[in-house]
């Protein structure tokens, strides 16, 4: 359900990054996923007393890559804070993050302005046993220490995005651009990519913010997508009650779709902050800045830019690609192998056909990578489209051909006998004879009514089972019934 | 005794119990300079473990001076004859230094440390502030202590296995700094304590710059009183804060400063003479300098006293 035309959201995001260095943020321990709990700690990570942290140089210069990735200015000198609070996750009884002097400021990425990038450290996992996966009500908590330390980078926006669709495909762009860095897996169900969203809604118009409510735990673009309009439609909801939003805090349960309140108890607002005693502050060298900057690999919006403006692709598809690492990796093989095909006409066939044949077969996720179709074959089938080898429809029934067998384009249209024709008698012949098996028709189209033309293109179509080209067949009729 | 805090960064503070991090130094308390020295030419140096850690650049000379000439000795009037409570005999002990002082040549005179005094007041807002944060890991999960949970849900179990624990484990004046610091730290409170006593930091750190233009050692009394029994000020511990006032301006600016037996006084209210120390500071990193001044004043004082009834 859409938020009613009276109200319009204020969405902003805060996305946590997990950065796959080698090492945790303050400590030598490796990181890992889905080891046994609580082998990978030591006596930094775990808070022993006596201890102290250091900076993980790998993790800055990764952070470094994020914030000019972002466009953000890079601070050249910040600061890291302690924020305090109680919570087996947290050994310290303070995590250490940036406050009031972050890494990177004012970027922007799409349409969308980056408030803010910085470094921190991850919290250790608590396992609640026997309950809802929260403390609440639970019989027993575990904390497993392996997580704790991983270099995190924390970007929070201004809260630009409009919709829950804008925020999740702004996301996924977020998402594109950091994988293109390297500097993180970004994968959502692993957590090594959290995204909250801040949300309020305001009369269509109106100056001053709404409250906003926080949504956490959304462990997937469409969780996120789903959550933002769950909780859009709740505030809608209340407003239209004439009671007031309230402050509050929501975690997403991804297996009902619903969004239930954290009592404020878990979440204590007071952290008191106050600067890191134990590290110096970072300055990035200008040597540093220079090696992030080149590092950078093509991001998605110059990307964009060069496939609109050297490859002359069409707005939508440069952007569908530059948005969509794995597409865009696909198509710029297929490019490489494309002997005669237009880039243009292998950005549409990926773009289009080829994405929509993907997400048939499998319930809406479309990487070519993991598909049948080669990259070659696809730069193949376009060549053969722009050579007039194959009618669109025919390189149609190819395509599907390709996405359940795979194989080669040129064996299945010679298999399946979908060349197109290119004897002019023989479709010369075959318009002849559907003329006269549709003489009311005929009889219209000389009369001056080209829309009547319709039943006897279907006529032809059939009999060359879509091996004729279109344009050709329509432009036949007319020169033969004088229609021209 | 003697006793050295060497410049902040001078030593590693990895594997010390961390009590106000920006604060901490470990020093050596030794019977004498030369031993003060020794030790800490092994303890000083960078630590890659501690990224606050520099070390002492040329290391440490090992102390030989036994006059003072050409050297300039400031006197903050702050932190001696103006000092909060400062005691007659402990005036009286540290004049008689200061003419000794002079008799090794050093040209001694009198200098201003104007935001000196506020010095306690920054040090007990920004300690505890620390130490709050650095005392939250003694919470029963991990090591040490752990006092028994109430019954209950995992979340109720977990804070009151929290409070008790942290209840059985800290004594009362751990318990007094914790809820200073906490309290420093208080959204709408930062500002005018934490925020407040780092500036007064950065004003002492100027003003010992400043007066280091002119001198190239400052001294002082070690305490405003002589030294007071075990225990004795446990009941109060404004009187006990009040003995750091001559020396937490140092550490507040990061300096280096050394503490060496001066003499014997009576206390104000009467009774035996005890201990009254002379504190010497210089700017930071130039501990083999301060050693040095300390090793000549030593040997004018030539201290030997032992504690009176056991001797
Ligand atoms: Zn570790």
């Amino acid at each position: 359900m859409a938020l009613p035309n009276n109200y319009e959201a204020v969405i902003g995001l805060e996305i946590h990054v997990q950065l796959s260095t080698k090492t945790k943020m303050f400590c030598g321990c490796a990181l890992s996923f889905g080891d046994e709990p609580n082998v990978h700690t030591c006596p930094v990570c775990l808070a022993h007393p006596g201890t102290l942290p250091t900076v993980n140089e790998r993790a800055v210069r990764y952070a470094l890559q994020i914030g000019l990735a972002l466009d953000c200015e890079i601070a050249p000198r910040s600061i890291f804070h302690r924020k305090s609070y109680f919570y087996p996750d947290n050994p310290k009884g303070y995590q250490i993050t940036q406050y009031d002097e972050p890494l990177a400021v004012n970027g922007r990425l799409g349409d969308v302005r980056i408030h803010r990038a910085h470094l921190e450290e991850d919290a250790a996992k608590t396992i609640h046993v026997g309950s809802s996966g929260r403390i609440h009500g639970s019989a027993q908590s575990l904390v497993d220490f392996n997580r704790g330390g991983t270099p995190l980078v924390e970007i929070v926006t201004e809260p630009d995005l409009k919709s829950p669709e804008e925020a999740r495909e702004w996301a996924q762009l977020l998402r594109t651009t950091i994988k293109q860095l390297g500097v993180s897996d970004v994968n959502m169900e692993e957590g090594s990519l959290r995204v909250d969203a801040n949300v309020s809604i305001r009369q269509t118009g109106a100056s001053k913010l709404g409250t906003k409510t926080e949504l956490k735990n959304m462990n997937s673009f469409r969780f996120l997508e789903r959550g933002i309009a769950a909780e859009l439609e709740r505030q809608a909801a209340v407003l239209d009650a004439r009671e007031e939003v309230a402050q509050e805090t929501f975690h997403f349960d991804p297996r009902t779709g619903s969004l239930t309140p954290l009592r404020s108890k878990e979440y204590a607002d007071d952290y008191r902050y106050f600067p890191e005693p134990d590290l110096a502050p970072l300055v990035s060298t200008d040597q540093m800045l220079e090696e992030a900057r080149a590092a950078l690999p093509e991001l998605p919006a110059n990307r964009r830019e060069r496939y609109e403006t050297e490859l002359g692709l069409p707005e939508d598809a440069a952007r569908q690609l530059a948005f969509d690492a794995e597409l865009a990796d696909f198509f710029e093989r297929a490019l490489q192998t494309a002997d005669g095909a237009e880039p243009r006409t292998i950005a549409i066939w990926v773009t289009g056909e080829l994405v929509a044949r993907l997400r048939e077969a499998s319930d809406g996720e479309a990487d070519p990578a993991s598909s049948k179709v080669t990259p070659q074959a696809l730069a193949a089938l376009a060549g053969m489209v722009d050579a007039k080898q194959v009618t669109t429809g025919a390189a149609r029934q190819v395509l599907a051909t390709l996405v359940a067998e795979g194989g080669d384009p040129a064996q299945i249209v010679e298999r399946e006998g979908l060349a197109q024709m290119s004897d002019a008698g023989e479709l010369e012949a075959i318009v002849a004879a559907a003329i006269e098996a549709e003489p009311g028709a005929a009889e219209k189209v000389r009369a001056g009514n080209p829309k009547a033309i319709g039943p006897i293109v279907g006529a032809v179509m059939r009999e060359t089972k879509g091996r004729a080209d279109g344009g050709e067949v329509t432009r036949l009729i007319r020169e033969k019934l004088g229609a021209g | 005794m003697v006793g050295f805090k060497p410049t902040y960064g001078a030593i590693s503070r990895y594997g010390m119990i961390a009590f106000a991090s920006s604060l901490d130094q470990c020093g050596p308390l030794t019977r004498d300079v030369m031993d003060a020295a020794i030790l800490l030419r092994a303890l000083e140096g960078r630590d890659p473990c501690d990224s606050t850690s520099v070390g002492i650049e040329g290391g440490v000379e090992l102390p030989s001076r036994t006059d003072l000439k050409g050297l300039r000795i400031g006197v903050p009037r702050e932190l001696s004859a103006d000092a909060e409570g400062i005691e007659t005999g402990v005036t009286e002990v540290f004049e008689r230094t200061l003419g000794l002082i002079a008799d090794l040549g050093a040209e001694v005179d009198e200098c201003e440390l104007p935001h000196s005094a506020h010095g306690l007041s920054a040090y007990y807002v920004l300690a505890p502030a620390e130490a709050s944060a650095n005392l939250s890991r003694y919470d029963g999960v991990r090591y040490g202590l752990r006092a028994g949970s109430e019954d209950g849900t995992a979340e109720t179990a977990l804070v009151s296995m929290y409070e008790r624990t942290r209840a059985a484990g800290f004594g009362a004046e751990v318990k007094r700094r914790i809820m200073l610091g906490t309290y420093a730290l208080s959204s709408g409170y930062y500002e005018a304590y934490y925020g407040r006593a780092q500036r007064v930091r950065t004003k002492i750190a100027e003003d010992f710059a400043a007066a280091f233009e002119r001198f190239d050692y400052l001294v002082t009394p070690t305490s405003p009183t002589v030294a007071f029994k075990l225990g004795a000020r446990a009941e109060n511990p404004l009187a006990m804060y009040m003995s750091d006032y001559c020396t937490v301006p140092m550490p507040l600016a990061g300096l280096p400063a050394i503490s060496i037996p001066a003499g014997l006084a009576q206390p104000d209210g009467g009774g035996p003479d005890l201990p009254v120390g002379l504190q010497i500071t210089s700017p930071a990193f130039t501990e083999s300098g301060l050693l040095g001044a300390a090793f000549a004043i030593e040997g004018a004082i030539g201290f030997d006293a032992r504690p009176g009834g056991t001797g």
